[in-house]
């Protein structure tokens, strides 16, 4: 059960702060799917109506107050720095304007149409991002913490698609939204 | 021909007779409607269980309607989850047939399904082997309790 325990840790992480984004439209779904790899590997699949996310923003937007600072790992980064940040590639032009490559590992941010695309490529890793800009325009807000709420809103016009990718040496995370359930995959026990 | 007391006890015994057929035709559709809360436990090895139980989910849904509320709830996050999930049943209630979550590895499996309204959990373990099976109009009765106890002031 040590894989299996895994796994929810990376679910929780993702849905903490992907799904309540994508509670505004109704009809859809928003499926969540971890793969571990080999043929031991956890997989998880969860998968729920958006309107049913939007049902449970109270509880998950508490979850979510950063109270202005988001922490990643040693580096404390301010709200304040993140929308700088922000507003600079929000108003760049569309194109490919940040490549780093740095041994094996090459990091590609570029802006089309509106979504930006983030690609980081690494030994054995890969991750890639699909954000539209209006979604984390409004998540990032204004005010002292993440605003959900205005996130949700912002959500009514994502189209269906993958949002993130994240591929590395032992295991895949996929998030993306769609009009219906998917089937189970394999019927295999336990 | 008969006399008129006679007429009139049979009349008070069909009247009877038919408010009984209609008590019963109504309790068996209550009783039907409200379907079966299904649970069974394996457990195998030597202290193994087997437990196996099916009670009418009309008689859960009683037992949901008296059971007490509490008069204060100081627990904020408590009383956002109870009313979160109160709005949440609905949502569960009106949405199509799906499998919400499929955990499993090697060795065990979790899958919770929403399956003509009836709400499925099912454990595969090694060993052990559980099997939930809840009416949704069981489970929204639950959830709209916990909604109106979200609805309690602290104290």
């Amino acid at each position: 059960m040590t894989r299996l325990a895994k796994a929810p840790a990376v679910l929780a992480a993702a849905v903490l702060f992907f799904v309540p984004a994508l509670a505004a439209a109704d009809g859809r779904w928003i499926h969540v799917r971890v793969d571990e790899d080999g043929d031991h590997g956890a997989k998880v699949d969860v998968q729920v109506p958006l309107s049913m996310v939007s049902s449970l923003m109270p509880t998950l937007r508490a979850k979510m107050d950063v109270d202005g600072h988001l922490d990643f790992g040693s580096s404390d980064v301010s709200l304040d720095e993140l929308r700088a940040y922000w507003k600079a590639v929000k108003e760049s032009k569309d194109g490919n304007y940040v490549t780093v490559k740095d041994g094996s590992d090459t990091v590609r941010i570029a802006k089309r149409g509106g979504v930006v695309h983030v690609d980081v490529k690494g030994s054995g890793e890969r991750v890639t991002m699909r954000l539209p800009v209006p979604i984390v325009d409004a998540f990032l807000g204004t005010k002292d913490t993440l605003d959900v709420g205005a996130l949700v809103e912002a959500l009514h016009d994502v189209p269906n698609g993958e949002l993130i990718a994240v591929d590395d040496d032992d295991s895949k995370v996929r998030i993306w939204i769609d009009d219906r359930p998917s089937p189970v995959r394999d019927e295999d026990t336990p | 021909m008969r006399s008129r007391g006679e007429r009139l006890a049979l009349v008070i015994v069909l009247g009877v007779a038919v408010l009984l057929a209609g008590a019963a035709g109504a309790a068996t559709y209550a009783w039907h409607t409200a379907g079966t809360v299904h649970v069974e436990i394996h457990a195998s090895g030597p202290d193994g269980t087997d437990v196996d139980v099916h009670v009418p989910g009309l008689l859960l849904n009683a037992a949901i309607a008296l059971c007490p509320t509490p008069k204060v709830l100081d627990d904020a996050d408590a009383r956002a989850a109870f009313a979160a999930l109160g709005t949440a049943a609905d949502q569960l209630a009106s949405m199509p047939d799906a499998v919400l979550v499929d955990v499993r590895d090697e060795e065990s499996r979790v899958r919770v399904e929403k399956a003509g309204g009836r709400l499925l959990i099912r454990v595969r373990d090694t060993e052990d082997r559980v099997d939930v099976e809840l009416p949704i109009h069981s489970v929204r009765l639950i959830a709209e309790k916990l909604g109106r106890v979200a609805k309690i002031p602290a104290a």
